[in-house]
């Protein structure tokens, strides 16, 4: 049983995307433990522990609102990532360093600077330095890294490497969600509340640390293709002469400007107007976990038939009609017709964030790829 | 997320008459959302074979 098991694997694409032989294989399978490093990271540093955490240290929902939108503004600093890069021919070690500031600022210094006994504003000012400092170094290097890790995923394996990405991403994110609610609900209320968020964050803290130089700092680095013109016009607007490109994520920046117009406005007119409970609402979103695992193969052939960008056009003609339907819902109906909605949006959520996650590759050209990621990023962002 | 803010807060508690039905601003706000996502599939449907390369 257990060898027909390897044999199938050694003769599946999967074996040719992930597997400990050959080097680009490994690669993607150290990126895949990234993710799953990443995803303990987050859920202990972000959602109900980082609220808990704020608010215990006295900041407001409003203050806490205003952090967030931090990061927005810091993805200005984007601007810079092509110019300072293009001075690193190896860029490895300046990566891996820029990313331990950005985890010492992010997740250490904002953990630590509460036990120093400061007055509760000085803390606060505190955490807004942070939280900017940290994410500016954040849209300095992010599309290094980018850049470095493209080498690890050509085009013949795209499809496999970001097609099991999700697969194991929803697995991941199912377990340490319920980990983290587990943990959760046996910290809240108890008086030593702050004391175990804070020991959440050093183990965050260490996860990160390890993944930044256990994982990243084994992969190996490629040479970097320089422009024509040796890289000394690099900066961001060099992305706009690429006209394919900056035309290709155009189609995925209207996805984001899309998406984020309604919001929280579904959840907000479901607990409000129409008087759902979170526990039917978190019910029918937990669903969600096993549509990659049921569909991720569907939407494989899809994309193969059809081609990447027609397959992404499509899962979003389906997602949009399933959301109109959205103006139909009332207190008589919503359990049946909410179940359809959501069923609809996440069979096409499946196909849209496996060719979502190709988009920024398609035609991405060889030369000035820093300031092409850092161009996306930024208007992805915006 | 500004736009969409903005717009909620402008909105607050309205509600709007439209194909029969009487909406609350938050329905039309998913409503928009679904409408700019459905514009979004027909012109990517549109692009796309101009836009990706035939191997």
């Amino acid at each position: 049983m257990e060898g027909g098991i390897v044999a199938s694997y050694r003769r599946s694409s999967l074996y040719s995307t992930f597997n400990l032989r050959d080097e680009l294989a490994r690669g993607r399978c150290s990126l895949l433990l990234t993710d799953f490093l990443w995803c303990i990271v987050t859920s202990l540093t972000t959602g109900v522990f980082y609220t808990g955490f704020m608010l215990s240290n006295g900041m407001k929902a409003v203050n806490i609102g205003l952090l967030s939108m931090v990061p927005m503004v810091c993805s200005v600093f984007g601007l810079l990532s092509p110019m300072i890069l293009r001075r690193f021919q190896k860029r490895k070690t300046f990566l891996l360093a820029m990313r331990f500031a950005y985890i010492l600022l992010n997740i250490g210094g904002i953990t630590v600077v509460p036990l120093f006994s400061l007055p509760q504003s000085v803390v606060q000012i505190l955490f807004f330095v942070l939280i900017f400092l940290s994410n500016v170094l954040l849209f300095i290097f992010d599309p290094g890294f980018v850049e470095w890790h493209i080498n690890y995923y050509p085009d013949n394996v795209r499809l496999s490497f970001f097609s099991f990405k999700l697969i194991a991403s929803g697995v991941m994110s199912a377990v340490t969600l319920l980990v983290s609610g587990l943990i959760t609900d046996s910290v809240s209320g108890s008086d030593n509340e702050l004391g175990v968020i804070i020991v959440l964050r050093f183990v965050a803290f260490g996860v990160a640390v390890f993944q930044n130089f256990f994982v990243f700092g084994r992969m190996k680095e490629f040479p970097y293709k320089t422009p024509e013109d040796g890289g000394k016009k690099t900066s961001l607007l060099v992305a706009l002469k690429y006209k394919r490109f900056l035309l290709t994520i155009a189609l995925y920046c209207g996805w984001c400007f899309a998406a984020n117009l309604p919001s929280s406005s579904w959840d907000v007119y479901m607990l409000q107007n129409i008087g759902a409970k979170y526990s039917f609402l978190n019910a029918v979103q937990a669903l969600y976990a096993l549509f990659p695992l049921l569909l991720t193969v569907f939407w494989k052939k899809l994309i193969s038939k059809m081609r990447w960008l027609k397959a992404y056009a499509l899962s979003v003609m389906i997602y949009g009609p399933a959301v109109m339907l959205f103006i139909f819902l009332q207190p008589s109906n919503y359990v049946f017709l909410y179940i359809v909605i959501k069923l609809l949006a996440f069979f096409a959520s499946v196909g849209l964030n496996i060719t979502a996650a190709n988009i920024l590759y398609l035609n991405i050209p060889e030369e000035n790829r820093t300031s092409c990621v850092a161009f996306y990023t930024m208007a992805a962002n915006l | 997320m500004g736009l969409g803010t903005l717009y909620l807060g402008v909105t607050e508690g309205m509600s709007f008459s439209m194909l029969g039905l009487t909406v609350s601003n938050l329905q039309l706000s998913v409503f928009i959302h679904g409408a700019a996502v459905l514009a979004l599939g027909i012109i990517s449907m549109w692009a796309a074979p101009k836009l990706e390369k035939s191997e």
